[in-house]
């Protein structure tokens, strides 16, 4: 596994750190009730093949976890002179010419549009990062393009 | 009679209880066939609504001093001295609406879902007093409820003179809870941005809007006529219920299938080159027609121009429908930069509103109330080939997606100046410019022929 940085908050790592503790808590459970037995008179037994299939789903998701909380950086508030400076974590007001938009710019695995809250990689992300209160920027992607002024920056 | 059936569950996959309630429900949404059949009559612009001889100016004149003849509930006839009355469905339909009640109290009776059965009870009593907002708010209610139901009139796609009248409609359905819950996902996504409305209009922003996609048993009435994707509800007329309790839409999953086999993958294959069309697999542009439909009707919600029908009258629904398509593919353009949508979604919507287009026009004909959808359609068109976003290469179409998206913002502009401000003799002088026939004359070709739905 290639060594990245996974920004999370804190709530964000919270939820890691359970879901990575169920997921151990089921490995616990499958290995330790009835496993199928290999063999079914001469064949494989299907039961078995079935059950294999999902270890293996299982082992891949707990090394991906394993991944992220060995790599996890989390987000912290930026100190006081550097807060109305877009970075990760902020809340951002943004006039993006026909409608305005407020959104939370967070690591890509926090990611969730619907709930306002846009990934650090994503065009609009990316364009923000570094900007200020009062700032012009031109965020582009693919055929879209939007001039953008950002009204607020807050860290919540 | 304006009724279409569907099958859409085997016998086992709803409960004896179940299957009476929609034997009721059934009933009862056969029966407003017979209404709307009273009330269509597509040789007329009023349809039955008006008198065939009475002039707009008279209408208007009769309607400042008697309300009752602009109501949205009445049917407007001469009485012996030549002058104009209102006669209210209530009273003209009296006998048909008391028995459709009564089968709307049965089905309640069934019920044990407590939001289900106040609709129908508060229903039954709406039916009978032409006013409906105590059941259009329980029926918000419903949202979350295995039957969806809707019967009354609602709909004003067949006022051609004022989009006042409505006319009488009815569908059944099961929800699809978790397709529904995919694309409640997605609309709120896209639903999310605070759109700006234009300097000097009056709005009014829509409090909530929620979807349902039904597995649909049965229409009657307009909706059988107009075979739509979805419906939001209250109408659009109802603007005071959208402000405070919000709107409905719901996504009809037979219409959806359908229509893309039977029309949109077949336009797309015989409109664009090879080339395109192996760059968008089949399942990758139905999926895309479904969503395409969630955002059609998640941006009948984003912008409501309040006066926007009182002064566009008849010509209304040409923009209206015309400025959701482009609001739609714009609210995409945002969830692209946001990570939301990628580059090939935006493409394909795009190429999916152009086939969708060509299938109103195909579907004018036997349909030819649909001519709101069209003419909006000829609109993007005429921008479209002018604009040279697309272009015709050898004997199909390419497509040049970063002018087609020039030519949606400008003409969104254009669009949204007549939903916010625009009179009707203005969109009338307009729409001129751009005759279906003329703007669709070359594509006769690329649309399959067939019976259209």
């Amino acid at each position: 596994m290639t060594e990245n940085k996974y920004y999370l908050t804190k709530e964000g790592l919270e939820k890691i750190e359970k879901d990575y503790e169920s997921l151990l808590e089921l490995r616990k459970t499958k290995t330790t009730d009835d496993v199928p037995s290999i063999w079914h008179s001469e064949d494989v037994n299907p039961e078995y093949l079935s059950f294999q299939e999902d270890m293996n789903v299982l082992e891949a998701r707990l090394t991906e976890y394993e991944d992220i909380l060995k790599n996890v950086e989390l987000i912290s508030l930026p100190p006081k002179e550097k807060r109305t400076t877009v970075c990760l974590g902020a809340t951002v007001t943004v006039d993006m010419g026909e409608e305005v938009d407020t959104f939370t710019i967070v690591g890509t695995l926090e990611a969730d549009p619907s709930q306002k809250k846009i990934s650090d990689a994503s065009p609009l992300g990316k364009g923000l990062l570094g900007t200020k209160e009062g700032d012009f920027v031109k965020v582009t992607a693919f055929v879209a393009n939007h001039d953008c002024k950002i009204l607020k920056v807050r860290y919540v | 009679m304006s009724i279409l059936r569907y099958s859409p569950f085997k016998p086992g996959d709803l409960s004896v209880q179940e299957r009476k309630i929609l034997k009721k429900l059934t009933a009862a949404a056969e029966s407003i066939s017979f209404l709307y059949d009273s009330q269509k009559n597509p040789r007329y612009a009023g349809a039955n609504f008006y008198p065939s001889n009475a002039t707009l100016e008279e209408l208007e004149k009769a309607g400042k001093s008697n309300p009752e003849i602009l109501s949205p509930y009445t049917f407007v006839k001469r009485d012996t001295s030549g002058g104009l009355i209102a006669i209210p469905y209530r009273v003209r339909f009296q006998k048909e609406l008391q028995k459709v009640a009564a089968l709307l109290r049965e089905a309640a009776a069934l019920t044990a879902e407590k939001p289900s059965k106040a609709y129908l009870k508060a229903r039954a009593d709406d039916l009978l007093i032409d006013h409906y907002d105590r059941s259009n708010i329980a029926w918000l209610k419903t949202e979350k409820s295995k039957v969806g139901f809707i019967i009354g009139p609602f709909d004003r796609y067949i006022d051609k003179i004022f989009f006042q009248k409505r006319a009488y409609m009815a569908w059944l359905g099961v929800l699809d809870e978790s397709t529904t819950r995919e694309m409640e996902r997605f609309k709120t996504t896209l639903l999310v941005s605070e759109r700006k409305y234009l300097s000097g209009a009056k709005w009014v922003k829509v409090s909530k809007v929620n979807i349902r996609v039904e597995d649909t048993i049965l229409f009657s009435g307009l909706v059988a006529d107009f075979p739509f994707t979805g419906n939001t509800l209250p109408s659009s007329a109802d603007l005071h219920l959208h402000k405070k309790y919000g709107s409905i839409f719901t996504i009809f999953k037979p219409i959806v299938r359908e229509r893309f086999s039977r029309w949109i993958y077949p336009i797309f294959q015989n409109l664009f080159s090879q080339e395109i069309q192996q760059r968008y697999p089949r399942e990758k542009l139905e999926a895309m027609f479904l969503q395409s439909s969630v955002i059609h009707h998640a941006c009948h919600s984003l912008m409501r121009y309040t006066d926007a029908t009182s002064r566009l009258g008849g010509y209304f629904p040409y923009f209206d429908e015309l400025y959701t398509d482009l609001l739609g593919i714009k609210g995409c353009t945002t969830l692209l930069l946001k990570g939301a949508f990628t580059n090939e979604e935006i493409e394909m919507l795009i190429l999916i509103t152009i086939c969708h287009g060509l299938y109103y026009y195909g579907a004018l004909k036997k349909f030819p109330h649909l001519e709101q959808f069209t003419q909006g359609h000829a609109i993007l068109f005429y921008f479209l080939l002018s604009g040279k976003a697309l272009q015709k290469s050898k004997k199909r179409f390419r497509i040049d997606f970063h002018r087609a998206l020039m030519v949606v913002n400008q003409l969104s502009s254009i669009v949204e100046y007549y939903m916010a401000l625009g009179k009707r003799n203005e969109a009338s002088e307009f729409l001129k410019k751009f005759p279906i026939q003329k703007t669709f004359r070359d594509f006769n070709k690329y649309i399959p022929k067939g019976e259209a739905g």
